[in-house]
């Protein structure tokens, strides 16, 4: 009896006992992937594993294909933006796709430039300052959708090796949204820290204008009293 | 002597998509340790589906059988075994010494013993010189040879050999037979397959016979051959001596003055003797007439179609 | 146990074999391609050049894998070399197991030489060390032994041709399982949900085993998830051989 179970009995227990291993070993990879955003979205191409080459391989068209045209219209704006998409569909991390992708929209077609540059920062964590940043150059100037704009710098200055300009950037974004007191704030915050000349000037220009500004128009007495004490602050210091 | 193979009522039904073939039909048999077993049959016969079931490559229908008193299936009835297949095919890829080294391995025979053995084999198959040479780049009959070495590279007590002789010219089977005496002087028993008479006749003790699956004849080769005639010579015969003698012989002749007298049933022969002597002639040779294996083989057959 | 001696006789005459170094030879001509893309990448060659070298691996280390896989065991039984070597004391367990070890071997040795090269391609051109790029080597080479369980296990029941293309659609069908629940809540006919059904709960996720994307564009990836998707890899592989050892079991060889 021991001798038959050993012969004929022992492999079909070994197959119970490895199928049953995979289920709860497979969910937890399914959650370890979903935690770490590393889920990919069902993709429409399909690439049998074979992904990034495939994106690479859109990518190098794209390329072939931007260069060939002279003028964005709206057609060849639509084919842009399929293409890009495609391409971070098929590798999301791929950051330059979205980067260029954005620049070349960013003109005549700014919506979608915003809507491909928002992807990669759904699709990235810690995606470098660029993407966001180019997204709130269509806001700010195609779009002159300010609140947009401010929205994007504000990713965009949360990545730790972005560049001065983005703060004024986001500054002059305040105000021209309406922000009076935040953009005041801003602009003291840069005027303080500035590392550079030019940029101190350019601060103390920009927090004297704003100052300016608020003290003749504005209607909340508490801010006009607010910048009245700043810029004599400025004033004093320099 | 003990019994080396024993099988029961062993049976192989193939069923293939319209029709069962018995391969092998209530086979009883057993063989006896210590001698050259000759399984002879014609093609189709069921030597190889024996040999297959003796060594567990396939599973009998029914029935079963022992090597060395352990039921096939057991792997440690194999420590003991040598097997050469009918066809010569083996690793191509490796080189005769590491063939046979590779097997020595599986034997788990510590490095020395390895190098001893495949040394002191590839000496007794006469393919030393090749020992380095790739399995592919042989010859059919180097490749019998090399068969052969790595039935024995265990030592065993029970050799199978399958057809070991069929494919090779005639300075090659004498080589062959040679070799399977050696293996017997050895004390190992031989299983030696073959359709191939004149071969099995020179070498087997023993033989049976099996056509279509089934065993139609067994036994030790001197006694299964019947004395067909015997032939007396004898001198000075008169001619009533001979007519007393015509009575009894199937043929009565003379040659160069002696007479040839042969006689079919053994119980004539000592009247014949007896006859010859108070006649006052003087016999000079008996000689009994065995009949052949070949004859014995296809005298077997067509009593069983 | 014979596994050992087993396995390393399929190793040596894999090695023997010349289709291997051509695979190779093929494998490093296609990742130093990437570079001529250069003028067309703009900036990207050195990522492309990663997804193309990553990509070439697994396309070739796929096909050793599925060749050798299929070849060990196929090989022995139509040529009768198994007659001999069974009539020694060899399980038939131990002769499957000494055949997956060798072809795994086989396989992952390519795909180690592979590595190497692929390696030594990419520290020259980037200035650095590249090892992060093993995580997705790794992951690969568990995804190929899977592949190599199961064309052995394909090549127990079937000729060589057949369990070739069974392999193949393996590998294409396991990358594609997600895409299976979508196909089973869309099927028309009961029959298209059964068979979309078993495919989902038999089938590997192939595509754990592809972090490719996320290792060339220096994602962080947890340690964790990597030993699961190794063991995950590893169950499957067992469970090809052990379905293989039960039909060879069964099996008669004549």
């Amino acid at each position: 009896m021991n001798k038959i179970f050993f012969k004929w009995g022992i492999i079909p227990l070994c197959f119970i006992v490895l199928v049953l291993l995979l289920k709860p070993i497979s969910l937890s990879i399914d959650d370890i992937r979903r935690i770490q955003g590393l889920e990919r979205a069902v993709v429409a191409t399909p690439n049998f594993g074979f992904d990034t080459i495939l994106a690479d391989i859109l990518w190098v068209k794209a390329i072939q294909y931007l260069g060939g045209i002279p003028k964005i219209t709206e057609v060849e704006g639509a084919v842009i933006y399929k293409m890009f998409d495609r391409i971070t569909d098929l590798d999301p991390q791929f950051t330059e796709a979205y980067k260029l992708g954005g620049l070349t929209l960013s003109v005549e077609e700014s919506e979608k430039a915003i809507s491909l540059l928002e992807k990669g920062i759904i699709n990235n964590k810690n995606i470098e300052w660029t993407v966001p940043y180019y997204a709130s150059i269509s806001a700010f100037f195609h779009l002159k959708d300010y609140k947009e704009a401010m929205r994007f710098l504000e990713i965009a200055v949360k990545a730790p090796d972005h560049p001065p300009h983005i703060d004024r950037l986001l500054a002059t974004a305040n105000n021209l949204a309406g922000y009076k007191e935040l953009s005041l704030d801003m602009w003291q915050d840069i005027y303080k820290n500035a590392a550079q000349n030019y940029e101190k000037d350019l601060a103390y220009k920009n927090l004297v204008k704003l100052s300016e500004e608020i003290i003749q128009s504005h209607p909340d007495k508490d801010l006009k009293e607010k910048a009245k004490a700043m810029l004599k602050d400025v004033e004093i210091k320099r | 002597m003990a019994v080396i193979i024993k099988t029961e009522a062993l049976s192989k039904v193939y069923n293939t998509r319209n029709k069962n073939t018995q391969a092998l039909d209530n086979l009883t048999l057993e063989v006896e340790s210590g001698c050259i077993f000759g399984y002879l049959g014609p093609n189709g016969a069921g030597k190889t589906t024996t040999i297959n079931i003796l060594l567990d490559f396939i599973k009998p229908t029914y029935g079963r059988a022992w090597i060395m008193g352990k039921e096939i299936g057991d792997v440690k009835a194999k420590e003991k075994i040598g097997f050469m297949p009918e066809n010569p095919y083996f690793y191509t890829h490796l080189t005769s010494w590491e063939f046979l080294d590779f097997f020595g391995r599986i034997f788990h025979l510590d490095k020395t013993t390895r190098r001893n053995r495949t040394e002191k084999l590839l000496e007794m198959v006469g393919l030393k010189k090749e020992q380095k040479t790739l399995l592919k780049n042989f010859s059919r009959g180097m490749l019998q040879r090399i068969g052969i070495a790595q039935a024995l590279i265990n030592e065993p007590d029970l050799v199978f050999l399958d057809e070991p002789i069929a494919s090779l010219d005639p300075i090659g089977r004498r080589e062959i037979r040679t070799l399977i005496k050696k293996i017997k002087a050895q004390g190992k028993t031989v299983f030696f397959c073959s359709h191939i008479l004149s071969d099995v006749e020179q070498i087997c003790d023993e033989v049976a016979i099996l056509k279509e699956g089934r065993l139609i004849e067994k036994g030790p080769l001197n006694k299964l051959l019947n004395v067909k005639e015997i032939e007396v010579i004898a001198q000075g015969l008169n001619s009533e001596t001979l007519e007393a003698i015509n009575k009894l012989s199937k043929k009565t002749t003379s040659v160069d003055g002696n007479w040839q007298i042969i006689i079919e049933k053994e119980k004539d022969l000592p009247s014949t003797l007896d006859i010859i002597q108070k006649g006052g002639g003087r016999y000079l040779s008996v000689v009994p007439h065995k009949e052949t294996l070949e004859e014995l083989f296809f005298s077997d057959i067509e009593k069983n179609v | 146990m014979n596994i050992w001696p087993i396995a390393q006789s399929s190793f040596k005459e894999s090695m023997r074999q010349k289709i291997l170094y051509v695979i190779v030879i093929f494998s490093f001509i296609t990742i130093l391609s990437a570079l001529l893309y250069k003028t067309l990448a703009i900036n990207q060659e050195v990522k492309l050049m990663k997804d193309v070298g990553l990509a070439a691996m697994v396309v070739l280390g796929v096909l050793v894998a599925i060749f050798t896989g299929t070849n060990s065991i196929s090989r022995e039984i139509d040529s009768k070399t198994i007659h001999t070597l069974l009539a020694k004391p060899v399980k038939r367990s131990e002769f499957v197991l000494g055949k997956f070890l060798g072809a795994g071997l086989t396989t992952l040795f390519n795909l180690a030489i592979m590595t190497i090269g692929f390696l030594i391609i990419v520290a020259i051109v980037e200035k650095g060390a590249p090892f992060y790029l093993l995580k997705a080597i790794v992951l690969t080479a568990v995804e190929l032994l899977i592949l190599v369980s199961a064309s052995i296990f394909f090549s127990t029941i079937f000729p060589q041709a057949i369990s070739t293309i069974f392999a193949l659609l393996l590998f294409l069908v396991g990358h594609v399982t997600n895409l299976l629940p979508y196909l089973i809540s869309k099927a028309e006919t009961i029959g298209t949900k059964i068979i979309a059904s078993i495919f989902y709960y038999l089938l590997p996720n192939l595509q754990y085993f592809n972090l490719r994307a996320e290792v060339v564009n220096n994602l962080s990836i947890p340690v964790s998830l990597i030993l699961l998707t190794i063991i995950y890899g590893i169950l499957y592989a067992a469970i090809g051989v052990v379905l293989s050892i039960f039909v060879i079991r069964g099996k008669d060889f004549a």
